[in-house]
């Protein structure tokens, strides 16, 4: 699979290419942060999920396309790896200091506005990872499988397309009555 | 766009990024102008953002699983073979001690049980077998075994003369003795070193034979340990 199929799959949230870039850049991943910052396989894994979220979320936002991709996808990757451990460490001078995550363009934010970003994402990401049944499945099946109303019915028991909607509807409400006792948008 | 199509419906759709770009192109400007719309998409794009890397955590962390699962069925695979190959290795190396150990013990009952003639001639044959008795007591049993052979050699060419008259007869009849007493003297020297398959050949030969010692060599025989080991 090339780079630029592995943008395009990242981008359809297809899990087959998932699959194949995990399959495909793990040993690396691991291989460099073990030799480079004797991480143990446990902060690497963590490391490694998170450098996933961090290029879904570039290429999603566009920042990262196949045509603005300016070295290859394993050595911008690995960058992406180089920062979110340096956001782990909340060494986000540090982040912003670096050249090399500078010239991959994998952040545009400055010191501040970054640690606001990432403590907010964080945030809403623990939020959201303890949201109970039926709300994971809705909602999963919504954004991250990119279902239609009548296909989540058909798939988790719904009567129709506006039975899901009405509980969709209610499962963001709830999250977001829980996300602004915790933070301001 | 429908009068119905209602402004949940319009968010979602930008957000999945699944709007026309005529209908993006009017929601933005809508944004531009509308501060709650602002607050209410960044709140969905938020959640939306993060049941996605929520839901791309997960497929990672079943991947990792499924990884973790085989690697260690391979290291559990690993183990098995290594501790099956230590067990059969141990099996044969500690039989084959076990074995080794009896043989020389065998042996060393065996030379203790030799009733060594009070007086020989001083023939070749004679002065062979007493030296090399004396030499499997000092074990030197290399040493004892080239005298054997030497003294076999002998025998047989005595063995092999013809029977012309009783004299030849009776001299015919003490070499066959001799012939078997340095067989059995081979034996022990053999059984002495630990060399198990070389002893049980040996010892299976004299218990087929009509030595005096072939019931003493069919008693070590039928020991459990001789019994396992193939030829």
């Amino acid at each position: 699979m090339t780079d630029q199929e592995y943008i395009q799959g990242f981008r359809n949230n297809d899990e087959r290419v998932v699959t194949s870039f995990y399959e495909n850049f793990r040993q690396l991943f691991f291989a460099f942060f073990r030799s480079r910052f004797s991480k143990d396989d446990a902060y690497i894994f963590d490391l490694f999920q998170d450098a996933c979220v961090v290029l879904w979320q570039n290429i999603h936002q566009g920042k990262l396309s196949e045509s603005n991709l300016s070295s290859s996808l394993s050595t911008y990757f690995l960058s992406v790896g180089r920062f979110t451990m340096m956001a782990k460490d909340r060494k986000f001078k540090e982040i912003v200091n670096d050249s090399e995550i500078a010239r991959m363009k994998i952040i545009d934010d400055d010191a501040d506005s970054l640690r606001e970003r990432i403590e907010r994402e964080e945030v809403v990401l623990r939020t959201v990872s303890e949201m109970k049944p039926p709300c994971d499945s809705i909602l999963k099946a919504h954004y991250w499988d990119k279902l239609s109303g009548s296909e989540i019915a058909a798939k988790y028991g719904f009567s129709n397309a506006d039975s899901v909607k009405t509980q969709k509807s209610k499962c963001i409400k709830k999250l977001r009555a829980v996300l602004e006792k915790i933070i301001e948008f | 766009m429908s009068e119905n199509y209602n402004i949940q419906d319009r968010i979602d759709e930008y957000i999945r990024g699944t709007m026309s770009e005529h209908d993006r192109a009017i929601f933005e400007s809508e944004l531009l102008h509308n501060l709650d719309l602002q607050k209410e998409v960044r709140v969905q794009s938020s959640i939306a953002d993060a049941v996605q890397a929520v839901s791309l955590k997960r497929h990672l962390q079943d991947l990792e699983a499924a990884h973790q699962k085989k690697q260690r069925t391979r290291r559990l695979t690993f183990r098995f073979i290594s501790a099956a190959a230590a067990v059969v290795l141990l099996f044969f190396v500690g039989g084959g001690i076990l074995q080794n150990n009896y043989c020389r013990q065998a042996g060393r009952v065996a030379y203790a049980a030799l009733i060594p003639e009070a007086t020989r001639s001083s023939n070749p044959v004679d002065s062979l077998l007493q030296t090399s008795y004396t030499m499997l007591g000092n074990g030197s049993f290399a040493e004892a075994e080239s005298l054997l052979i030497q003294a076999s050699s002998i025998a047989e060419t005595a063995l092999n003369a013809p029977i012309v008259d009783e004299a030849s007869e009776y001299e015919h009849r003490l070499m066959q003795e001799k012939k078997y007493e340095m067989e059995w003297y081979t034996a022990i020297s053999i059984m002495s070193q630990g060399h198990v398959r070389k002893a049980k050949r040996a010892l299976t030969k004299i218990a087929d034979s009509g030595s005096p010692y072939a019931s003493n060599a069919e008693e070590i025989l039928r020991s459990k340990f001789y019994k396992s080991i193939k030829q």
